[in-house]
């Protein structure tokens, strides 16, 4: 019987707000804005305050001060832990963080991240029979900051120390191909998916990411002899362009503006599509659709507007899935293809032999295509030992003990084309 | 009806009316609206029709006293406005719907027109603090004006027909008095600018303004012009407090700053704030069922107004009255009134007078009117206007005063007949058995004046410093005509009072003061409707009446929303 009291007891302590840790975030309801800048984001956040010591007539300033105190911890929690994009993306980073909580909340704490604070509310209304104030209020928080903050706390991985010191991905950003015309063509000569692909640079630059812009006269000789290996098998210029120029991540993108009356004005809205990729497969990472306000304001303008809506989230899932795979090692795309000199015993046996020799230099691997003279797989490999994808050529030179010697095709950041002929 | 009823029903109306609970629709601040105007007046419930030149008089100041500084205007053409009157005259009969469809015919396109011209303009004033701190106001080095906004613009328009309902005039031929009383009104309509525009309506104010005009040689014409002169302001003024009293064009604001009793927030002149203008502060409280109703938790009077017709941070400043637990971003909510308190001031005044009497001989009928002796405190009931003029002064709660004094002095007077007169050669004693003999005689007082307060909280300190006219009368009778004999003064009073604000619209208190009416010489008879000359009898004198000593009393003051005369006439008397 005791021990049910006790349980009981526990239970109510836990749940009640009251006795609940007081320095943690308690409404947990905020929305984003808008991504104001590529470190700045605006976050309208609930507060909810209560007064434990008057419970029956509550204190406004009391109330007040509480729940300002909750929407203040609600924005930073909204940046750190809520939304489709949370800061704390990995178990990891989740529990190292559990340990900080209390400290990290505290009030004093979660001001250096706020910027701006709105000096009036967006909304204050007593509920509870007046028991409780709950307000909306909008902030600005500076997402580096804190950023930089989890970092000395060990939380989160400096991005020049991600996966020992490998890097942050690299990225290259392509418009999506429209009415046949080719991306680097659209980016010539239309400006708005001009302006889109610095919006889009801007932030990745802000966030340390490693930008690659695609320049015609550099890539195209690549972009002839990659196609030509794969050819019969992909046909996505995006994909091939990245492959070519070796970014680890490539985000193709839209713009659409729409228009309207309003009486005698015209108002134009901006909504762009933004979608990411691993270079190696071309797999989706992350799609997110931006929207800017209607305004009469000029078109980049919006695109801009519509442009921090969208990528800011992309971005997020970008070094999500970067963080995930850069467990497994570095990866990169390996295409063999075995001479036709060799019958088709003697191809499989090489094959064979060089999967043997895959096996040595990986810590994982995965096989997309094994064709009677084809080897299409994805790598992942220690990056200490093979920094570049000339170290894995070299690796397999070295080491192939199959018929035939094996002859670099092409050999990219991201894609290492070899082939086995004869000796 | 059962009298515990009535009582609770009239409480509840009280309370209703007092604004203890106001329900709002929304919680957010004042967004100015845009007003348009049909120049012509339509005349209700088969009201006689004003002269043209009062009705044009009449529509002039109505549309002054709308046209407050909350309000964007949109000016309609005149071709627009003559249109609209001819369709209104070519209906035999007018009703709302009719009205409706003409606006909807007429006005509502130059309405249309006039609302997108200015529109980008006067959607600047929506933009909220969020808009102008992000990536459009901060990087973009825009406005912000999005296309929500422009269309709050279009559809926050308003358009009022003003009517007559009443129009009554009546002649008071032996007095030589015309009496008129207007019954006017607004019927407020709200366009709608859909696809399909059209006008929707929205509420009817009504208010009544009486006013009488003496006239002389039979010159009506000229007494109903002063009327209606003095009626239409008011009517103006009244029909702009039920305006402000409308939900939707009320003033409200939340509170950027608590300062002990001071408090900040973000209305001005833009918005046609002023001094002394009283405003509840609360919050808005959602119950069970999930309904927001604001409520009061005490209420201030404006103090500084700031000059926010300029960008920037500008924040007028209120003293609390009766205060809360406030704190900010609490809100504020306008309580329009019209400025003028009715005072009660029931009240003992000092009042000497000495035995004496006064002579009049008018060919055969002779009289005597002689007072006796009085000296002591009568009790008088006051009757003030106490008009604020602190937003002329610069003086917060500074009060033009003009008010009037009455009340019945005990002493015996008597008026003495042509026939006992011969008896006062003789002896100069009265024969009670045939003298007229009043127990009581009338005083009474006008004056003009002014008064400072000083609150301290719910308590305040006034004084006041007045001057005016005093009488005294007596009357009687003599061969079935009448005698009034009238004893006048001029001085003055100062005074001194303590109030405590019951609520935001009665005040109770105390004061004392001194009176300074002193003896004047000043004899106005009239007999048979003739002014008598007169003159002292024999060795007796006139009569000294005078008014000098110490006053004190109780103080009620009510702040109505509206009047239904004009106290500005009595400061034109």
């Amino acid at each position: 019987m005791l021990k049910h009291i006790l349980k009981l007891f526990s239970l109510i302590l836990l749940i009640h707000p009251v006795f609940a840790d007081n320095d943690l975030p308690f409404s947990r309801q905020a929305v984003l804005v808008e991504s104001t800048s590529p470190t700045v984001v605006m976050i309208r956040a609930t507060g909810i305050g209560t007064d434990p010591k008057h419970k029956r007539r509550p204190k406004s300033d009391i109330l007040d001060k509480n729940a300002n105190t909750d929407a203040k911890r609600t924005a930073v929690w909204f940046v750190l832990s809520g939304g489709t994009d949370p800061m704390l993306q990995t178990d990891e980073e989740k529990a190292s963080f559990e340990k900080i909580k209390t400290e990290f909340y505290k009030l004093d704490n979660i001001k250096k991240f706020i910027t701006w604070e709105a000096q009036y509310y967006d909304k204050r209304i007593k509920t509870d029979q007046g028991k409780k104030l709950k307000i909306e209020k909008t902030y600005k928080i500076n997402k580096e900051i804190l950023r930089e903050y989890l970092v000395d706390k060990k939380i989160l991985q400096k991005g020049s120390v991600v996966a020992l010191s490998v890097g942050m991905p690299s990225v290259m950003v392509i418009p999506e191909k429209i009415n046949g015309m080719a991306p680097i063509e659209i980016l010539k000569t239309n400006v708005n998916y001009k302006k889109g692909a610095e919006v889009i640079e801007s932030y990745l630059t802000a966030r340390k990411f490693e930008v690659i812009v695609p320049e015609q006269q550099q890539i195209l000789q690549e972009l002839s002899s990659t196609q030509f290996a794969l050819q019969g098998s992909e046909d996505d210029y995006s994909y091939l362009l990245a492959l070519s120029i070796g970014s680890d991540v490539y985000i193709t993108y839209n713009v659409n503006i729409t228009t309207r009356k309003i009486g005698s004005s015209t108002v134009k809205k901006a909504v762009v599509g933004c979608r990411a990729f691993e270079t190696t497969t071309s797999r989706l990472l992350g799609t997110e659709t931006g929207y800017s306000e209607e305004r009469t304001s000029a078109d980049g303008v919006l695109i801009e507007e519509a442009m921090n809506d969208g990528i800011d989230k992309v971005l997020s899932r970008i070094l999500a899935y970067w963080k995930k795979d850069l467990e497994q090692g570095i990866q990169y795309k390996l295409l063999l293809t075995v001479s036709d000199f060799f019958d088709i015993d003697e191809a499989e046996e090489n094959i064979f032999s060089f999967g043997d020799l895959v096996k040595e230099f990986t810590i994982n691997y995965k096989e997309n295509v094994v064709s009677d003279y084809t080897y299409d797989l994805q790598i992942w490999v220690d990056s200490e030992k093979y920094r570049s994808s000339t170290d894995i050529y070299r690796f397999c030179k070295k080491n192939y003990k199959g018929y035939g010697k094996i002859k670099r095709v092409s050999i990219s950041r991201k894609l290492i084309l070899l082939d086995i002929v004869e000796e | 009806m059962n009298i515990k009823k009535y009582y609770l029903k009239s409480l509840t109306m009280l309370l209703i009316f007092l604004s203890i609970n106001f329900l709002f629709g929304n919680t957010g601040r004042y967004t100015r609206k845009s007003i348009a105007f049909v120049d012509a007046i339509l005349y209700k419930d088969k009201a006689k029709n004003l002269p043209l030149e009062h009705e044009q008089y009449l529509l002039k100041t109505i549309h002054r006293g709308v046209k407050i500084e909350r309000f964007d205007f949109n000016p309609l053409p005149e071709k627009v406005q003559k249109n609209f009157r001819q369709e209104l005259k070519n209906q035999r009969t007018v009703t709302k719907v009719k009205i409706s469809e003409i606006i909807d015919a007429t006005i509502l396109p130059e309405i249309i027109k006039v609302l997108d011209v200015k529109k980008e303009i006067r959607a600047r004033n929506l933009v909220s603090e969020s808009q102008t701190n992000a990536f459009i106001a901060t990087k973009a080095h825009e406005i912000g004006i999005t296309a929500r906004q422009l269309e709050q613009v279009m559809n926050s328009s308003y358009i009022y027909v003003p009517f007559v309902s009443k129009y009554k005039i009546s002649n008071d031929s032996k007095e030589k008095k015309i009496s008129v009383t207007i019954e006017s009104g607004l019927i407020w309509y709200h366009v709608i600018t859909t696809d399909n525009p059209e006008v929707k309506k929205l509420a009817t104010l009504s208010t009544s303004v009486s006013s009488s005009v003496e006239y002389e040689k039979n010159n009506t014409k000229k007494a109903i012009r002063e009327a209606i002169h003095n009626i239409a302001p008011m009517i103006a003024k009244n029909l702009e407090i039920h305006t402000r009293e409308l939900d939707m064009f009320k003033l409200q604001t939340p509170i950027a700053e608590v300062d002990n009793r001071t408090i900040h927030f973000p209305l001005g002149k833009f918005e046609g704030i002023k001094m002394d203008e009283p405003f509840f502060v609360g919050e808005f409280m959602e119950d069970n069922s999930g309904k927001t109703k604001f409520v009061n938790s005490g209420f201030v009077r404006i103090g500084k107004v700031a000059d926010n017709r300029q960008q920037g941070q500008h924040l007028s400043s209120a003293w609390a009255i009766h205060k809360g637990d406030w704190v900010s971003g609490m809100t504020m909510v306008e309580h329009p009134r019209l400025g003028v308190d009715v005072a009660f001031k029931p009240r003992m005044i000092n009042v000497d007078i000495t035995q004496g009497g006064l002579f009049s001989d008018k060919d055969d009928k002779a009289f005597i009117v002689a007072f006796d002796e009085f000296s002591g405190t009568i009790p008088a009931l006051d009757l003030s206007l106490n008009w604020n003029i602190a937003p002329l002064t610069k003086k917060r709660q500074s009060f033009l005063v003009i008010g009037g004094t009455g009340g019945i002095v005990p002493v015996d007077n008597y008026v003495v007949t042509e026939q006992e007169i011969f008896n006062f050669f003789d002896i100069f004693t009265i024969d009670i058995a045939n003298e007229q003999q009043n127990s009581f005689a009338t005083y009474f007082n006008g004056y003009l004046g002014y008064m400072k307060k000083y609150y301290f909280g719910p308590f305040a300190l006034h004084w006041e410093a007045v001057g005016g006219i005093q009488g005294l009368s007596a009357s009687g009778e003599l061969d079935g005509d009448n005698i009034s004999i009238i004893n006048g003064s001029f001085g003055g009073r100062l005074g001194l009072g303590l109030e405590y604000a019951v609520n935001i619209d009665w005040n109770i208190g105390i004061f004392t003061g001194y009176t300074f009416f002193p003896s004047i010489d000043y004899w106005y008879v009239e007999y048979d409707d003739d002014e008598e000359t007169i003159s002292t009898f024999y060795d007796q004198d006139y009569p000294e009446i005078s008014s000098i000593g110490e006053t004190f009393g109780l103080y009620i003051h009510f702040s109505p929303p509206t009047l239904p005369f004009n106290p500005g006439n009595f400061i034109n008397k």
